[in-house]
């Protein structure tokens, strides 16, 4: 793993999801911290307001696009304008399967979408696939 | 109208009426101047004879008596004619006898001088007998003919009344008749009138539709709008619903898939333990925990997932049919002969393995959405495959042709018919309902597939109607338009 121990935030508001996806993340070998946001006001202040300290520990993004506040793509777009966070790497993950907003989250500088596969299997081999992914992830040092 | 006919014939009655009493008084006036002058004929008769009775007396030749003659030959005539012209005038008796009386006095002194006795016949001249006659003759004739020419005066006035009463009549009648024709001019005017008036009002009304016309399409604009906004509504809800469902069962799949995890977990230790207290006589597992573990978690776990599954699939059938609907449509030509022998190329197994004939009829050429068009066709297809009688290979036939709708447009009129088991009455309507089907439920499927057929071709601008006998067989009947217009395509 890297030197510096890389931080999954989740940002999620279904908790059953949040759950299944973190219990498939583990069982593919994922070790890291995983900091779990329910909404998207949350999710803000957790990258925006911390002050200094939040360039210390590099981080990896697991995005929602349907929560209950704000849509997921406006903070993708936060992300990716800010000159700090934006080469932070961010997995959309969400039910959507919506070809246009697809395109946009890629257009917004997402670096991954997937789809909640509907089927649980289809499920677990995605999260799973993901976890093998976030493994050998090279995520940069914070700017 | 009918009282100016009644009063014009009750004119036409008076006038001849008043004209036929005129012509008898005119009768009566001329009656009355033939008497006046026939009293005058016999008072000039007398008075000739008494003349020419007298010139006989003094010169005593025979010449001056042939007037006397002639007259007294005539006068008998005369006053027959006049006795029956007035048989009541009150004078004639006495006048008549004042004539006799004159008439016997020359007859008998003429007697007397042609006997040679002229002094006889002097002397009683002299008498004055004959002058007494004679006056009393000519004074009853003055007042006679006074009396005639009174009442002469009388009928010519009374006939010149009566023309006085038809010219009255007449006049009347004219301005009856200018007062007739004054109505029914007022009458020709007044309803040309009318029939202007209502050629105005119609003018008005249409000129007002005319003028309301650019008002009316915005409406049906308007609403055609409405109805596509609403329509669109409609998909992103199915959309949203059908996306918002996913994510609970999402969990419910995730949590059970976890349960069963866990249970199998749990078993593998229970049967360890149940195997290892019979070896070692030790531990053991009470009944009912045995059963919670073997049974009733297994159980409860494939209950959750057979409905799962269930509802997993009739949420990707409305996020299809969603997908479906705000599926951007691309019209194309199509040679329908070839598009359709391609789906049942596509669908070789399955009618082999029903054993069916299928006959594609000469179909008419479409410009329409090929994907939209293969759904269609092949959703008909299947179900005339799937729901053959029982005991009964299905025979299938693909027809068309192009025919006017009520519009009088052109469109492309399908039929898909079976030999199948049929459809009954009740269910015509519920066939293309979301997740109804009809009849024995012996084939899998959702009930997705014929409302999914009807929302397309509607979506193409056409329809779809079923008629079906139970175990003859059913004709679906799809309509689409010759040429799919894209009409609001933009905006979904």
């Amino acid at each position: 793993m890297n030197a510096v121990p890389v931080t999954i935030l989740l940002i999620e508001d279904d908790p059953g999801h949040a759950k299944l996806i973190e219990k498939n993340v583990r069982r593919a070998g994922v070790v890291n911290e995983i900091i779990h946001l329910a909404d998207g006001t949350s999710a803000l202040a957790h990258l925006f307001e911390r002050g200094e300290g939040r360039k210390a520990d590099p981080m990896l993004v697991l995005l929602d696009l349907n929560l209950p506040d704000m849509s997921g793509i406006d903070i993708l777009a936060r992300i990716k304008a800010d000159p700090t966070l934006k080469r932070t790497p961010v997995v959309v993950l969400t039910t959507t399967d919506d070809r246009l907003e697809i395109q946009r989250c890629y257009d917004l500088g997402c670096n991954v979408y997937i789809t909640k596969p509907v089927e649980y299997e289809g499920f677990t081999a995605a999260i799973r696939q993901l976890g093998l992914f976030l493994t050998v992830m090279q995520v940069p040092e914070a700017a | 109208m009918a009282a100016g006919a009644v009063l014009l014939l009750a004119i036409v009655g008076i006038s001849m009426w008043s004209a036929l009493r005129t012509s008898g008084d005119v009768d009566k006036a001329a009656r009355s101047f033939f008497v006046r002058s026939l009293t005058r004929d016999v008072l000039d008769a007398v008075t000739e004879a008494e003349s020419s009775q007298r010139g006989y007396l003094l010169t005593g030749q025979d010449i001056y008596l042939a007037p006397y003659r002639d007259a007294v030959a005539r006068l008998p005539d005369m006053i027959r004619s006049l006795s029956a012209a007035i048989p009541d005038d009150p004078e004639f008796p006495a006048w008549r006898a004042a004539i006799d009386a004159k008439l016997s006095e020359l007859a008998q002194t003429v007697q007397r001088a042609t006997a040679g006795q002229r002094v006889q016949a002097l002397a009683m001249v002299q008498s004055g007998r004959g002058l007494h006659s004679m006056d009393q003759v000519r004074a009853i004739a003055e007042s006679m003919m006074q009396r005639q020419r009174l009442r002469l005066v009388a009928d010519l006035e009374h006939s010149r009344a009566g023309v006085r009463i038809v010219i009255i009549v007449d006049l009347v009648t004219f301005l009856v008749l200018a007062a007739l024709v004054r109505v029914v001019i007022v009458g020709v005017q007044r309803s040309a009138a009318r029939a202007r008036a209502t050629q105005m009002a119609l003018k008005s009304a249409h000129d007002e539709l005319a003028a309301r016309r650019p008002m009316l399409e915005a409406a049906v604009a308007a609403r055609t709008a409405d109805l596509s906004r609403a329509n669109d509504e409609l998909q992103r809800f199915a959309y949203i619903v059908s996306h918002d469902l996913r994510a609970p069962l999402l969990n419910i799949i995730g949590f059970t898939s976890e349960l069963e995890g866990a249970t199998r977990r749990l078993n593998d230790y229970v049967s360890t333990i149940m195997k290892g207290g019979m070896k070692a006589g030790g531990a053991t597992v009470p009944e009912d925990v045995r059963q919670a573990s073997e049974e009733d978690l297994p159980e409860a776990i494939r209950f959750i997932r057979t409905s799962t599954t269930k509802m997993d699939r009739l949420i990707n059938a409305i996020l299809r049919l969603s997908r479906e609907g705000r599926r951007m449509l691309t019209p194309e030509r199509l040679d329908m002969n070839a598009v359709l022998a391609e789906l049942v190329a596509s669908l070789k197994h399955q009618i082999e393995e029903a054993g069916a004939a299928i006959r594609i009829g000469p179909l008419p050429g479409l410009t329409c959405d090929r994907t939209a068009v293969d759904q269609i066709f092949s959703n008909l297809l299947e179900n005339a495959l799937k729901y053959n009688a029982p005991g009964r290979a299905p025979a299938i036939e693909l027809g068309g042709r192009t025919q006017l709708d009520r519009d009088g447009t052109p469109v492309a009129c399908f039929t898909v018919s079976d030999n199948g088991r049929g459809i009954p009455e009740r269910d015509m309507e519920r066939i293309f309902e979301l997740f109804r089907r009809s009849g024995v439920q012996d084939r899998p499927g959702e009930g997705i597939g014929l409302a999914h057929v009807r929302a397309l071709v509607r979506r193409l601008g056409g329809d779809i109607a079923c008629s079906s006998t139970p175990n003859v067989g059913t004709i679906f009947t799809v309509t689409l338009p010759l040429t799919f217009k894209a009409a609001g395509e933009i905006e979904g």
